[in-house]
């Protein structure tokens, strides 16, 4: 939970890392975060949750039932109100009101981020899901770029097996990309730059998760602890990013 | 995106040399092979530059043992220790992708005092 954050990404660009080569970030803008009211299992929710309000705009913006939630806490009016769900030890440590910004998020580490793809429309099977199409040439026609079969045999199976690609929509989905590094933090701007690609357009709406697959152990402990081992053994000034891909991996 | 140039601002070099495509170079790239770091130096001709802010890179051909060769290098990398412009070429495009298909006396470039 110390990780979690709603945020914009502002776009992509290029950094130069502590070897001087070239790291591929999506910049996004963290923050701030208004806590509106926690979840807890004893109240009458029945679970443990934070939400979270973020962009704050005019009173007008926002529907009246919206407001009143706002006014009741003393909150200024905010665009988007998400929720998270935490453990029980976690709740405890927000309350209405509290602030969240870049702070819990440090280089190094490691984040899922949640987004929601660019919207591409209704697709066919070549682009939606990497079907070859079919020959050109041979006595084929009309049939460039059609599914082909959905299945084999009338008695055995007989049956389209399940998840066989069709043509639909695709894109606009929320999607997750999981354990990709931060980079960079700047505080005083609440920007977070991460290492790769994040899904959906540029000002789109994010939200940075705890990492699922990356442990979320002491890194800059681990990283300070490699670099010393390296500095006893005589060797020069470690990659703090990788030292820290390292300590996270093996957990 | 202007708060993205302002975020790439600090990023740029601000000592580069002013080159352009047809300007034959010498480029001191930093390498480092084990624990060992040397310069290095590639020298060519500018075929192309790809102006992008902190992404901006630049082309540098040559022919070494009669083999063409080419490296695309980062505008602002600190890799790269210096930027030597040697001469001014006189070309009239910006991309000098003909130079591939030209040997001997018919890939040379005219060189120029300054480029005004």
């Amino acid at each position: 939970m110390a990780h979690t954050i709603i945020g914009t990404k502002l776009g992509m660009t290029q950094r130069f890392g502590p070897d001087d080569e070239s790291i591929p970030v999506t910049v996004i803008k963290c923050g701030p975060c208004t806590v509106i009211r926690t979840k807890t299992t004893d109240g009458k929710d029945g679970y443990n949750a934070v939400q979270v309000a973020f962009d704050a705009v005019p009173e007008r913006k926002v529907t009246k039932p919206r407001l009143g939630e706002y006014q009741r806490r003393k909150i200024a009016p905010h665009r988007i109100l998400r929720e998270f769900r935490v453990t029980a030890d976690e709740v405890k440590q927000y309350e209405t009101g509290k602030v969240m910004t870049v702070d819990g998020l440090r280089q190094g580490y490691f984040i899922d981020i949640i987004g929601t793809t660019k919207g591409r429309g209704f697709q066919g099977v070549v682009k939606r899901h990497g079907f070859h199409g079919h020959d050109a040439a041979h006595g084929a026609h009309e049939v460039y770029r059609h599914p082909g079969t959905g299945g084999m045999g009338s008695i055995f199976p007989g049956r389209v097996p399940l998840g066989r690609g069709r043509p639909g929509q695709m894109g606009n989905a929320r999607q997750t990309t999981q354990s990709l590094q931060i980079v960079d933090v700047d505080e005083t701007r609440g920007l977070v730059y991460l290492k790769g690609a994040v899904p959906g357009p540029t000002g789109g709406l994010v939200m940075i998760v705890e990492a699922r697959k990356m442990a979320d152990v002491k890194v800059d402990k681990r990283i300070a602890a490699a670099q010393a081992e390296a500095t006893k053994q005589g060797g020069k000034m470690l990659n703090p990013l990788k030292a820290a891909k390292r300590a996270a991996k093996s957990g | 995106m202007s708060l993205m140039n302002e975020i790439d601002a600090a990023h740029l070099k601000s000592d580069l040399p002013d080159f352009r495509a047809g300007d034959s170079l010498r480029i001191h790239v930093r390498v480092i092979e084990g624990d060992k770091e040397r310069v290095q130096v590639f020298e060519g001709i500018c075929i192309r530059r790809h102006n992008d802010g902190v992404r901006s890179t630049y082309t540098v051909r040559k022919v070494s043992y009669g083999i063409g060769v080419e490296r695309i290098f980062p505008l602002h990398s600190p890799r790269i220790r210096q930027i030597e412009v040697r001469g001014f070429g006189k070309v009239r495009r910006s991309r000098l992708f003909y130079l591939r298909a030209l040997k001997g006396k018919k890939a040379k470039i005219e060189t120029v005092e300054n480029h005004g």
